[in-house]
């Protein structure tokens, strides 16, 4: 029904730019992920006004470049100062941004560290922020099991073998119970080589697949009326609420999985693709942040705010300034082989 | 006895002698007033004739200068009990008897107001006698008034009917008289009535911010698709801010959403939207008039902090059947009624039920005969009906059912491949059902000529259930071989047993008490959540919870009306309530204020103070109404919301057919309830009042209004200016932020022009300052941790924009033909596309983002045509 509106809303609507009389000045926003056992890295930038221009490539204009260069991020572990994170450049992870600068840091965290992060910028004021690593939960059993399993092709031949299957999957796990977690799950595969053998033969292998898992604690943060008006989750996260302290299995399905080998004969390394179940820990300020980012993208309140017909969604902030998310995890796999999985197939 | 005459006689001769043609000069200052006469004796030049025992120990104050005799005399004898006679050159003093006034004794005058032809009862009809009789027909239109017993008169008003004139009669016991009043479209074209009810209670009742009206205004206010709305027409008065563009909402001086209560014959109801809001649940086919109050209260009147409507619903005619078939572009409606024995029982039925299920069934068949494996069911739908019995047993006892039901109906189906034998399939159900049921019954009683009681059981139901079911699988040979699915239920309602007992009681002329009490008994299921997922090899419900509470709420009230004299009255009341949930008890004791002083024949100044209290609350999400906006009680430490308000008014009313008002008003509100910020990143089950923030508010303002309600042309100019905020600590960082709908100017205009007996047109138009709505400016940087990226926001104060002034005219026509009439309309007139908010975009003239204003609603037209038989 508010979706009707909306619609209506966008049918009968016109837009008309203009530029609000508010002011509003910049602050710093700090971001990063901290996992267990990998290094510190900061992305330090400042916030800018929506009008002020775009932020990534691809416009017919340049990007504002928002990094603060000349920002003093310090890091305290358990109260304790460690170090000041050095700024460096680093190689973009995406197509839009081919260059990143971020600040790292040379300590390693571990699980159970409470990181603090104080960051100065001359320009833009102060900001800081502060997570405890979370410790990983270990995936202890995965059921599993195959349908539909084609091979088209030879495995002796010099040509294309594909495997078409579906699987379902029950991921066993056992809550600790006695905090509250976050969680976020994700499904993976090592499947993606290619390359030229010894004798100069060409050889490849890609996984392709449709993560349709639909587990009910993925819709948890989903309301009723959510629900009733077609509104899904598309999310992988949860929280321990509804089996706290009690052991679980996430309902997962992958369809249409299709696992494609060029040339398999002969090259040992392909064909032995693994599927990994990955179980993230998280910290409440990477759930909340990302559960913000639901709401504001489909859930009603967003939705409805987006047009102005309920007060706006903000993605959720643990930093000082509002601005970023001092984030942490920790991760447990679990490793099913394509091997375990055609035989299990042709067993069945 | 002879000495007495000579001493008169010599006094006479004496006098004659010393006659003064200038006139009697006296001064005296408690002399005795044999010496102050002898005095006046010797000026006169007049023989006295009296007994000199006439003015033994009497004593005079008197002071005239050059007067004539019998003006001597008049401030000589004023106040004595000694008279005069002047016959020629001789004056004759005498005792003058005082005759006692005989004691006229009070009667009582009582009886039912009625619409002439229908029966129908007319409430709020203003009853006027000699003096300062006067008395307001309560909800059955009944009344009472205590008057001097002898030469009697009555005059009836109410708006929209010529004014009733019982001549004179003379009074001499109690009686009973019923008055039946003409519409005045039956009898008068052009003549301005007067003595309208407004009118008379602008000027001579002491409320401040009481409005009464009738059907016919509701009918011929313009609306959006031609549907005619009491909410609508309300919006139109001043103080009262209409909310987002389009939708039938109501924020009374600055108040929330929640704290209008809303009564359907003095029976609650919760849910009063269709259609997420763009129409209220109030058919106007079913309704006979309204009461609504903004400022000053009844005592009558309490469990909700800004105003209270009463929708008073049709009683039926007890003389002929007729009724109506209205057909618009997004409804139809249906309305009959009559006698069912005539002169004693009648009857009353209208139904509404909205057309877009009819329009989207054959959309869907379409769209389903080219789609091989995607199938498509969606269907909404709106329902009112209204049912009505009344019954008079004698004229004193009447009684009556009522039963209203009103429901939002919305379900869509999906299903890819249901029906295959071999292969796989989906399928998704998702309905939604919401709205109110009320079922009440009621006895009437004339206790006596000045005592009219009313017993009143009811039965009001709002409930609310969601549902959602999806199922996926694989079939073979018709034959499910494996399946998954998930469903979700969720449900909320409330239940109200009501018992109550009002009272109306007139105890002498110029004074009227209404009293009374009630029990209610709530039922609140503010949710029951339960999700199920299963497949072919199990089947596990994760989640049910059910939040269930009953509460116990007693109410007791006494207030009246009372005139000291023509120009001064008060009303005064006081409402006690207590209000009992899982062993705890909130009280709430709310005192009622208001007078009126008329300083001059055409003036009147009032001031009122009004406290309510609040036990249940809307958790409100958005500017829509949505079915998930459940009702919910005060619960645990919560307290009860409540709100101190004063108010003060001057009227001038020229004549009975035009009135000026200026009302202040000045309101605080404590123990809000709001979401607290970030409430959506709790989980949706959690317990509401953990997302709670509980909050201050402040409103105040000043309503002017001018109008003018009969004639050829009516209507009123009204102009608002209104400021509203809030405080919250849990809320905008604990600082103080201007409320939604603070509009601090609002115009409204509304013009009824009856051009001939067969056109009709009306005009409206709406000027105000714009909504306010939290419109961050800057972004940050996207952490990438969602699957999703894009900029993101950074939160701002709340309400920190208003949006540009909000400015529209509808207009509407009517077209009266021999079995009925069309109405044509036109909502936005000029088409000026009102912002509703504000989106960030990008600007692709420009090359560069941009904030892009959201405006909708342009010019829309619509028809419709009601049957009249």
């Amino acid at each position: 029904m508010p979706l009707a509106f909306v619609f209506m809303a966008g049918l009968t609507g016109c837009f008309t730019s203009f530029e609000p009389d508010i002011d509003s000045k910049p602050v710093l926003c700090m971001n990063s992920l901290i996992t267990d056992g990998d290094s510190i890295k900061v992305s330090l930038t400042r916030t800018w006004r929506w009008s002020e221009g775009v932020v990534v490539e691809g416009y017919d204009q340049a990007p504002i470049d928002l990094v603060v260069y000349d920002g003093v991020i310090k890091l305290f572990v358990d109260n304790e100062y460690k170090e000041t994170l050095k700024l460096v450049e680093t190689e973009g992870d995406y197509p839009y941004r081919k260059k990143k600068w971020v600040y790292v840091a040379e300590y390693i965290p571990k699980s159970g560290d409470t990181i603090r992060l104080e960051a100065l910028s001359e320009e833009y004021g102060e900001a800081s922020a502060e997570v405890e690593v979370p410790y990983a939960v270990p995936i202890e059993n995965v059921d599993y099991t195959v349908k539909d399993f084609v091979m088209d092709g030879d495995e002796s031949s010099m040509e294309d073998l594909t495997y078409y299957f579906d699987m379902d999957l029950l991921v066993w796990f056992s809550d600790p119970g006695y905090t509250t977690d976050y969680y976020m799950f994700k499904t993976s595969t090592s499947g993606h080589k290619s390359g030229e053998g010894d004798d100069g033969s060409s050889f490849s292998e890609y996984i392709y697949y449709s993560d349709v898992s639909d587990d009910p604690l993925f819709s948890e943060h989903v309301s009723a009326l959510e629900s009733a008006v077609g509104i899904y989750s598309g999310y992988t996260f949860f929280s321990d609420r509804q089996i706290s302290g009690k052991k679980y299995s996430l309902h997962v399905d992958l369809d249409d999985i299709c696992y494609c080998l060029r040339n398999p004969s002969g090259h040992p390394d392909v064909g032995n693709a693994e599927f990994y179940m990955d179980l993230y820990t998280i910290s409440p300020s990477y759930y909340k942040h990302v559960i913000s980012v639901w709401q504001s993208n489909d859930g009603i309140v967003g939705s409805l705010g987006g047009v102005g017909l309920a007060d706006p969604v903000f993605e959720s902030s643990n930093v000082s300034t509002g601005a970023g998310v001092v984030a942490a995890a920790a991760v447990s796999k679990y490793a099913i082989p394509f091997a375990d999985i055609r035989e299990k197939a042709e067993n069945n | 006895m002879k000495k007495k005459l000579t001493t008169a006689l010599s006094l006479a001769i004496f006098s004659m002698a010393l006659a003064n043609a200038s006139g009697i000069t006296v001064r005296a200052v408690a002399k005795p007033a044999a010496s102050v006469f002898e005095d006046i004796v010797k000026q006169s030049g007049k023989n006295f004739v009296y007994s000199s025992k006439l003015l033994e120990n009497m004593k005079v104050s008197v002071d005239i200068t050059g007067k004539s005799l019998s003006e001597a005399l008049d401030a000589l004898f004023k106040g004595t009990t000694v008279g005069y006679k002047i016959k020629g050159d001789n004056v004759i003093l005498f005792r003058v008897e005082k005759k006692e006034k005989p004691q006229r004794q009070n009667k009582t005058v009582s009886g039912f107001v009625r619409e002439a032809g229908s029966g129908e009862a007319l409430v709020g009809a203003v009853v006027r006698g000699p003096g300062k009789a006067m008395a307001v027909t309560n909800v059955m239109g009944f009344y009472s008034l205590s008057m001097p017993e002898g030469d009697c008169f009555l005059q009836v008003s109410y708006p929209g009917f010529s004014t009733a004139n019982i001549d004179k009669f003379n009074l001499v016991s109690n009686r009973s008289l019923d008055i039946a009043m003409e519409p005045d479209g039956a009898v008068l074209d052009e003549i301005v009535v007067h003595g309208d009810k407004n009118n008379s209670l602008a000027m001579e009742s002491a409320s401040i911010g009481a409005l009464n009206i009738g059907r016919g205004i509701i009918a011929s206010t313009p609306v959006i698709f031609g549907e005619s709305d009491v909410i609508k027409a309300l919006q139109l008065e001043p103080g009262v801010s209409p909310g987002v563009e389009g939708m039938a909402g109501m924020y009374v001086h600055g108040g929330n959403v929640d704290e209008n209560l809303y009564m359907l014959d003095n029976i609650p109801l919760y849910q009063v939207n269709h259609f997420a809001g763009l129409f209220s649940a109030f058919n106007t086919e079913a309704i006979r008039n309204v009461d609504f109050y903004k400022s000053s209260f009844p005592a009558k009147y309490d469990g909700r902090l800004s105003s209270f409507m009463d929708v008073h619903t049709k009683d039926g005619s007890l003389e002929e059947h007729h009724g109506s078939v209205k057909l618009g572009l997004t409804s139809g409606a249906f309305n009959i009624d009559g006698p069912i024995w005539k002169g004693r029982t009648s009857y009353s039925f209208a139904i509404r039920r909205s057309w877009y299920d009819l329009l989207t069934i054959p959309a869907m068949a379409i769209y389903n005969s080219f789609s091989k494996d995607e199938k498509l069911e969606t269907g909404f739908a709106f329902t009112d009906i209204n049912a009505k019995i009344n019954h008079r047993f004698s004229d004193r006892s009447s009684a009556y059912v009522m039963f209203y039901f009103g429901e939002d109906y919305l379900h869509v189906k999906q299903s890819w491949d249901k029906d295959v034998t071999d292969g796989y399939y989906d399928l998704n159900k998702n309905n939604l059902r919401w709205g109110n049921l009320v079922a009440s019954a009621g006895w009437n009683y004339v206790i006596s000529p000045s005592i009219f009681g009313e017993f009143t059981a009811a039965y009001s139901r709002y409930s609310s259930r969601l549902s959602h079911y999806e199922e996926d699988g694989e079939k073979e040979e018709g034959r499910i071989l494996s399946y998954s699915m998930s469903e979700v239920n969720s449900d909320n309602n409330i239940h109200d047993w009501i018992f109550r007992a009002d009272f109306d009681w007139h105890p002498h002329s110029g004074h009227t008490v209404n009293f009374g009490a009630s029990y209610v008994r709530h039922g609140f299921l503010p949710f029951r959540d339960r999700r199920t997922i299963g497949s072919d090899s199990f089947q596990e419900t994760l989640f049910n919870k059910t939040r269930k509470y009953n509460a116990n709420e007693f109410n007791v009230y006494g207030g009246g009306d009372y005139s000291f004299n023509d120009n001064v009255r008060i009303n005064y009341g006081l409402h006690y309530s207590i209000f009992n949930i899982e062993g705890t008890s909130h009280q709430g004791l709310s005192p009622r204020l208001g007078i009126k002083w008329n300083p001059a024949r055409d003036w009147a100044v009032k001031a009122g103070y009004s406290k309510t209290v609040q036990y249940v609350h809307q958790l409100v999400q958005s500017s829509l109404s949505l079915p998930t906006d459940q009702w919910v009680p005060i619960m645990g430490g919560q307290k009860p919301q409540r709100a101190d308000k004063i108010s003060a008014g001057v009227y001038y009313s020229p004549e009975t057919s035009l009135t000026f008002s200026v009302e202040g008003y000045w309101k605080w509100m404590n123990n809000l309830l709001e979401y607290t910020d970030e409430y959506y990143l709790l989980p949706p089950e959690l317990s509401w009042d953990s997302k709670m923030s509980v909050g201050k508010g402040t409103s105040k303002g000043i309503d002017i209004k001018v109008s003018k309600e009969f004639g050829k042309i009516s209507g009123h100019v009204s102009y608002s200016l209104m400021w509203a905020d809030r405080r919250y600590p849990e809320k905008n960082g604990g600082k103080k932020f201007p409320a939604r709908f603070d509009n601090r100017h609002k115009i409204n205009i509304l013009a009824n022009w009856k051009i001939n007996p067969k056109w009709e047109m009306n005009v409206s138009w709406t000027g105000m300052s714009g909504n306010r709505i939290t419109l961050p400016t800057q972004c940050w940087t996207d952490p990438e941790l969602a699957p999703w990226h894009y900029d993101m926001t950074l939160g701002t104060e709340i309400n920190n924009y208003r949006l540009p002034f909000y400015h529209r005219m509808d207009l509407s026509f009517t077209r009266h033909t021999k079995h009925g009439f069309w109405n044509f309309s036109l909502y936005n007139a000029y088409c000026n596309m009102n912002t509703i908010g504000v989106t960030r975009d990008y600007d692709w003239t420009n090359q560069k983002p941009a904030f892009k204003r959201i405006r909708i609603l342009p010019v829309i037209p619509s028809v419709s045509y009601t049957w009249i038989f």
